[in-house]
């Protein structure tokens, strides 16, 4: 691996780790999908063309991963659901209320976000992206990205306001 | 305000407009309070995001990513896409040539030795700690040779049977020199800090991993 790859890479993982952090809702978890995606970009270092930029192509690959994750989570909750049912067990005490509890409140209104409201929030209020890299990152037009955004502010503040920011009856699509 | 003068005034406040277009949101906030509340709104949930994930960017780079870029210059297996099958044929294939000496033999003993570790931690674990929580187990360093680093086993839900009988869902990490293993289970309580797994469904950072089934040790 050259060197100064490893420096970038060091230098990225903060920001990864944190947008990282935000989408999944922990930093263990996030920290496996930065760990991932930095395996995957060095054993793919030969397929990245010169113009790649590194961190829009790390923050996508963790995205991805996330979302693989958030389609086997639900393949294992229907499979333990199934195994409840069989068994005959019945839920005595939740972990969802802990959990929340754990989170600090911005973090957990985050995760009772859609996975797109999250990680348009996570790219361009956190990190700081531009819509156009946010666009590059999320494979979307920017036209997508400004319109999600709307609406995905809209729906931290009514998480965490309990109302909403609209002061009119105006639907935003 | 209608959508377009949403988009516009979010826009503002992302920096991606020109000259022109700032100067028109300038005029639109200034003349039309509910626009300028809105601005507020932005304004406000930006910097309760910010501050809520600021500490994580701050902190050090964890000692594990530095590992990991030292050591890339061997290339790994593809450890989460590698089919299970091709890893169990290697790893017999690594039990037969593996000759029996002394060496082994105490690597072996300290597996073992680790392994009736993680089972107490696991046992209390589920006997004492909270859903959602989680305890750990740190290997000492004299054991290192045997590859476990650390162990992590996280109770998530908790179940009655029938006959109230408690039975817990939980999260099983284990690291070691190749990454971290997860596993998930439903053990369910035969005695004091006595528990059996009921089910284990073994599964490496995000993959579904097919249901490992045990012969069931409690009845129901």
């Amino acid at each position: 691996m050259p060197a100064d790859l490893s420096e970038q890479l060091i230098d990225l993982i903060p920001r990864l780790r944190r947008f990282a952090a935000g989408l999944s809702g922990s930093t263990d978890l996030g920290d496996e999908l930065v760990q991932l995606a930095c395996e995957r970009l060095l054993n793919n270092q030969s397929q990245l063309r010169a113009d790649t930029r590194l961190d829009s192509w790390l923050y996508r690959v963790i995205r991805n991963l996330h979302i693989d994750g958030i389609r086997a989570q639900a393949v294992r909750d229907r499979s333990a659901e199934e195994i409840r049912r069989v068994a005959q067990l019945h839920v005595v005490n939740s972990d969802t209320m802990d959990n929340q509890l754990r989170l600090g409140e911005v973090e957990a209104a985050m995760q009772r976000l859609s996975e797109e409201h999250r990680s348009a929030l996570m790219l361009i209020c956190v990190e700081g992206m531009s819509y156009k890299e946010a666009a590059n990152v999320l494979q979307v037009p920017m036209g997508t990205v400004t319109s999600r955004l709307v609406r995905a502010r809209k729906a931290l503040v009514a998480e965490l306001d309990g109302e909403s920011m609209e002061h009119d009856q105006g639907v935003v699509k | 305000m209608n959508e377009n003068e949403r988009l516009i005034i979010a826009a503002f406040n992302d920096r991606e407009l020109d000259a022109s277009q700032n100067e028109r949101v300038r005029q639109l906030i200034e003349n039309d309070p509910e626009a300028r509340r809105y601005l507020d709104e932005l304004r406000r949930i930006d910097e309760r995001l910010r501050s809520a994930f600021a500490a994580i960017a701050d902190e050090p780079v964890p000692p594990h990513f530095h590992a990991m870029l030292r050591k890339t210059s061997r290339k790994r297996l593809g450890r989460y896409v590698a089919p299970v099958a091709l890893a169990a044929s290697l790893a017999l294939v690594a039990v037969l040539v593996i000759r029996q000496d002394a060496a082994d033999e105490l690597m072996r003993e300290q597996l073992q030795h680790m392994r009736l570790e993680i089972a107490s931690l696991r046992n209390q674990t589920l006997e004492n700690v909270p859903s959602g929580a989680a305890a750990s187990w740190v290997a000492p360093a004299s054991a290192s040779r045997a590859g476990i680093a650390r162990a992590q086993v996280k109770p998530l839900k908790t179940y009655r049977t029938e006959d109230n009988r408690f039975c817990r869902e939980y999260e099983e990490r284990v690291e070691d020199a190749d990454g971290i293993e997860v596993r998930r289970g439903i053990a369910c309580r035969t005695g004091k800090a006595d528990w059996s797994d009921l089910i284990t469904q073994s599964g490496s950072k995000g993959e579904a991993g097919p249901i490992d089934r045990r012969p069931v040790q409690t009845s129901f």
